[in-house]
């Protein structure tokens, strides 16, 4: 769009940006400098030769690797697993396909607590596979424990991000034209050459950039590894949550921190350079287009197979949650639910669990309404505008999800203890926290809903009389105020499943549900494993309502991503 | 030579193609002529192999193709809008059939600068797809195609999305290379100049059936029936009756001369028309003499102006079109008449006219269809 007239003017649009600029200043760019400071200039003075003797610790160069083996191992997984789901959902017409391609996406939106209590249900001692053995062989029979190996932790890594490349690689897999592969096919190639020559190299970008994704996701994957892996098993995440919270030193986390994110942002640019090397001008056809029933006989078989796999794969743990929270010493029952309104002073927890639902919904509530405003005023900045400062804020509200929440969590707790920004006791804190990650999701909501509203519609509206504001209220407030809906709704579900950030700076007193989770989980005894299951299920079907909600208002609007 | 045995196929249980006979001899450049929707693309992508026939089989110089996969058919499908590969240069879409086939690169390139030539973009290996006009991409198509000389040759709408002046250019261009090569060619479209103007012979597709099939003279001169007509774009058409030599129709009475020089004499066609209202109504000997029900066809370039003319009527519109002008007739309880005036002067628009048919204007087709009557 050359002619496009912005309809935002940049006063109006450096106005808007004041707020999400200062917000992130203030809440994330001050807590990493005071990171950075504690890391390079210990005690005052600089010395950034420090942060390189931490680094040269034999036991940080082990816990880099193992953070990048598992992180590639569990992106090579989820891409290999999600291909083929990728393909039945981009090309094929089956019944009930809206309702399956939405279940899909509800792991991805579960807190990490959740999946991590899911797979300790199905993989842990109190695992169904143990149930069974004892009924069979009595107590005595030797437990199968999967929990605390990296296979759980892989598995529950591929089963939170697979909605990843099923909706990325799906995405652009649903617009490859069909008859490239058919016209390769007609010239020779067989169906696993036509594949190798012509469709791979189509979807290469679009992998890529689901990959380095989850590759993003998995590096700083913090709930999953703390609820799942041994404790040797420690990624860079974990440790610099163990070297804060339990080692107490400072300066170790701060280095460590650095080396993450310095990471983190070299992988960003390498991705974003390889997709830009490797991206191919082609015409997409519109999905409806290339979609076709699958033919009876071998090929329908092979996409039930698919389907069949790939949700069984993403609905067992949740089922097995559900089924460990009725489980009961005495049979199935909604015990481990009632327990969660008393206070049962096994659990070690300063109230009973039903507060913590009380205050999670609160700060969800905070979250939503800090997050929802300056996410729709910089999307409005982001959307209507072009040229720096929109790269630049786009850039900066990214950055937090980049970094990782326990990083924002780390940030806070050593920068906002001195006056005037001594937030340490605020009940703020929380929804502040969270509403830095949320940002990036309301915003990547509502600007693709800005940008998609066409400038004929505008035009349309000035031709028919309306005045400049007018126009704006009747043509894309509308739009935007569904936009802002949807965003509301990120804002709100990412708030109840966050733990990361709010493992550092909740005060014992008012805890969220995954907190409250993991807390119950360390606790030893059968009653605790209930109530963290039936706390995990009260998390998820919070979760999936607010998604639900979501889902209903965007419609078949663009999607985020 | 291919051949085309009771060929069927259906998509999500909705028929595509029904019972589909046909053999097309080597050499010969057959047009699918049909609407969309009449299963065109389907019967080339079941001759692909893209798509399997419910029923029917497919010979290919006496080899069953039935359950042979795509890619070991030895046969050349250009698609609609070309589909090139976007990731790869001119020369290795050209190239990709022969690496397939396993030739070496020498080879390759010796082949891939042949074909070039061929297609009239000689040099053009190392351009991008993306840059190239719909012309050029059209040209690289049929490169890619031609390359690994397939026994069988298909274009799925290869006029598709270019623009009038290159419709109107390429067939020719096409035809040249297809009769160098003495290529086997089943060419779709679903326009009837288009497939009139470049083909050795014309199928008509209807919903799945094959409803004509001649020489695009054959075709046009005497459409077997009053869908071919309408499609083959010819307006006026109406019901008539042959009686006593003279062939009654709305816009009134014409000498038989009119259908005379037509495929068939109007007294054949009486002959006949009577023949089959006798065998439906075997009771009435009579009607033979009656009326005998017919379609009528009017070519619009053979109504020309004639004060003693037999059909009266009126001037209802005038439209420029190039070489000549489209005069729209209103004739009373009867359809508008469209002629093609092309010299002479011209009525005003509201004038009386009279019309006479030159002979040969109308031809006739027998019995009458339960197609609705348009004016």
């Amino acid at each position: 769009m050359d002619r496009h007239r912005p309809a935002l003017t940049r006063r109006w649009a450096l106005l808007l940006a004041l707020a999400p600029l200062a917000f992130l200043g203030l809440f994330f760019l001050w807590p990493v400098a005071n990171i950075l400071a504690l890391g390079l200039a210990p005690g005052g003075h600089w010395e950034p030769g420090t942060v390189v003797d931490t680094w040269r610790q034999p036991f940080v160069l082990d816990i880099v690797l193992f953070t990048l083996a598992l992180a590639g191992l569990s992106t090579l997984l989820t891409v290999l697993l999600g291909m083929p789901a990728a393909w039945v959902f981009a090309r094929f017409d089956f019944p009930a396909k809206r309702v399956l391609r939405a279940l899909t996406v509800v792991p991805f939106v579960l807190p990490t607590v959740v999946v991590g209590a899911a797979f300790l249900a199905l993989l842990g001692p109190r695992s169904p596979i143990n149930a069974v053995g004892e009924l069979l062989f009595g107590a005595n029979v030797p437990q199968v424990r999967l929990d605390g190996s990296v296979g759980a932790i892989l598995l529950a890594h591929v089963f939170y991000n697979i909605a990843v490349i099923i909706r990325m690689v799906g995405g652009m897999w649903a617009h490859v034209d069909p008859r490239t592969e058919e016209a390769a096919r007609m010239l020779g190639a067989s169906p696993a050459r036509a594949f190798r020559e012509v469709t791979w190299p189509l979807l290469r970008p679009a992998v890529i950039s689901a990959a380095s994704i989850v590759f993003l996701f998995t590096v700083t994957s913090f709930g999953v590894v703390l609820l799942l892996g041994s404790p040797r098993d420690t990624t860079l995440e974990v440790e610099i949550y163990r070297q804060t919270a339990i080692l107490l030193d400072l300066p170790t986390a701060a280095a460590l921190t650095i080396l993450q994110m310095s990471g983190v942002l070299v992988l960003l640019l390498a991705s974003a350079r390889a997709q830009e090397r490797l991206s191919i001008q082609q015409r997409l056809r519109s999905a409806s287009e290339t979609v076709r029933r699958p033919r009876p006989g071998r090929e329908r078989a092979i996409v039930a197979v698919v389907l069949a796999a790939t949700l069984a794969f993403m609905v067992t743990p949740l089922l097995i949650l559900v089924e460990r929270s009725l489980a009961g010493p005495a049979g199935y029952g909604v015990d481990a639910y009632g327990a969660l309104l008393g206070e049962d002073p096994r659990m070690r927890l300063t109230s009973a669990p039903w507060h913590a639902v009380v205050d999670s919904l609160t700060f969800a509530a905070a979250t939503t309404l800090i997050a929802g405003t300056l996410g729709v005023l910089a999307a409005a900045v982001v959307g209507y505008r072009r040229g720096w400062l929109v790269r630049g804020l786009d850039a900066l509200i990214m950055l937090p999800l980049g970094t990782s929440a326990v990083i924002v969590g780390f940030g806070f707790l050593v920068s906002l203890d001195t006056p005037p920004l001594d937030l340490r006791t605020s009940v703020l804190l929380i929804p502040i926290a969270h509403a830095l990650i949320a940002l990036p999701f309301v915003m990547r909501a509502v600007v693709p809903v800005i940008r998609s509203i066409d400038d004929h519609l505008r035009e349309a509206a000035a031709v028919l009389g309306a005045s400049p504001a007018r126009t704006w209220r009747e043509v894309d407030g509308p739009i935007l105020a569904r936009g802002a809906l949807v965003g509301a709704g990120f804002a709100f579900a990412v708030s109840l499943g966050e733990f990361g950030a709010t493992l550092f700076i909740a005060r014992p007193d008012s805890i969220t549900i995954p907190v409250a989770i993991f807390r119950l989980l360390g606790q030893p005894g059968a009653s605790n494993f209930a109530a963290a299951m039936s706390l995990s299920v009260v998390l998820m079907v919070l979760t999936a309502t607010a998604v639900l909600l979501i889902e209903r208002l965007r419609g078949s609007g663009p999607q985020p991503f | 030579m291919l051949q085309l045995e009771g060929l069927s196929a259906a998509y999500d249980d909705a028929d595509v193609l029904r019972h589909i006979s046909l053999v097309v001899p080597a050499g010969q450049l057959l047009c699918v002529l049909g609407p969309s929707g009449s299963g065109k693309s389907t019967l080339l992508r079941v001759i692909a192999g893209l798509e399997v026939p419910t029923a029917g089989s497919v010979h290919l110089d006496g080899r069953d193709l039935v359950g042979v996969p795509p890619h070991e058919r030895d046969v050349g499908l250009m698609f609609q809008d070309y589909a090139l590969f976007p990731h790869r240069d001119v020369g290795e879409n050209v190239a990709f059939g022969l690496r397939m086939q396993g030739q070496g690169t020498a080879a390759r390139r010796h082949r891939v600068t042949e074909l070039l030539e061929l297609v009239g973009l000689p040099g053009a290996e190392r351009r991008s797809v993306s840059q190239l006009s719909g012309g050029e991409q059209q040209r690289v198509a049929l490169a890619r195609a031609l390359a690994t000389s397939p026994r069988l040759l298909m274009l799925d709408e290869p006029m598709g999305s270019l623009d009038r002046s290159l419709r109107e250019r390429l067939p020719d261009e096409l035809r040249t290379i297809f009769s160098q090569l003495g290529l086997t060619v089943i060419y779709v479209t679903h326009d009837q100049d288009e497939a009139l103007g470049v083909a050795d012979r014309v199928v008509l597709l209807n919903e799945g059936r094959l409803v004509a099939d001649g020489t695009p003279e054959e075709l046009w001169t005497t459409p077997p029936d009053e869908w071919t007509a309408r499609f083959l774009g010819f307006r006026n058409i109406a019901p008539g009756w042959i009686n006593h030599g003279s062939l009654q129709t709305p816009w009134g009475d014409l000498p038989a001369e009119a259908a005379a020089a037509a495929g068939m004499t109007a007294a054949e066609v009486a002959e006949t028309a009577a023949a089959e209202t006798a065998a439906a109504d075997a009771g009435s000997a009579d009607s033979i003499d009656a009326a005998s029900a017919v379609t009528v066809v009017l070519r619009p370039g053979s109504l020309v102006a004639d004060a003693a003319g037999p059909i009266a009527g009126r001037v209802s519109a005038r439209r420029f079109r190039g070489d000549h002008v489209l005069l729209l007739v209103e004739v009373p309880d009867a359809p508008l008449l469209h002629v093609e005036a092309r010299d002479g002067e011209l009525p005003a628009v509201g004038a009386a006219i009279r019309l006479a048919v030159l002979p040969g204007g109308a031809h006739v087709i027998a019995g009458q269809s339960a197609l609705p009557f348009v004016t």
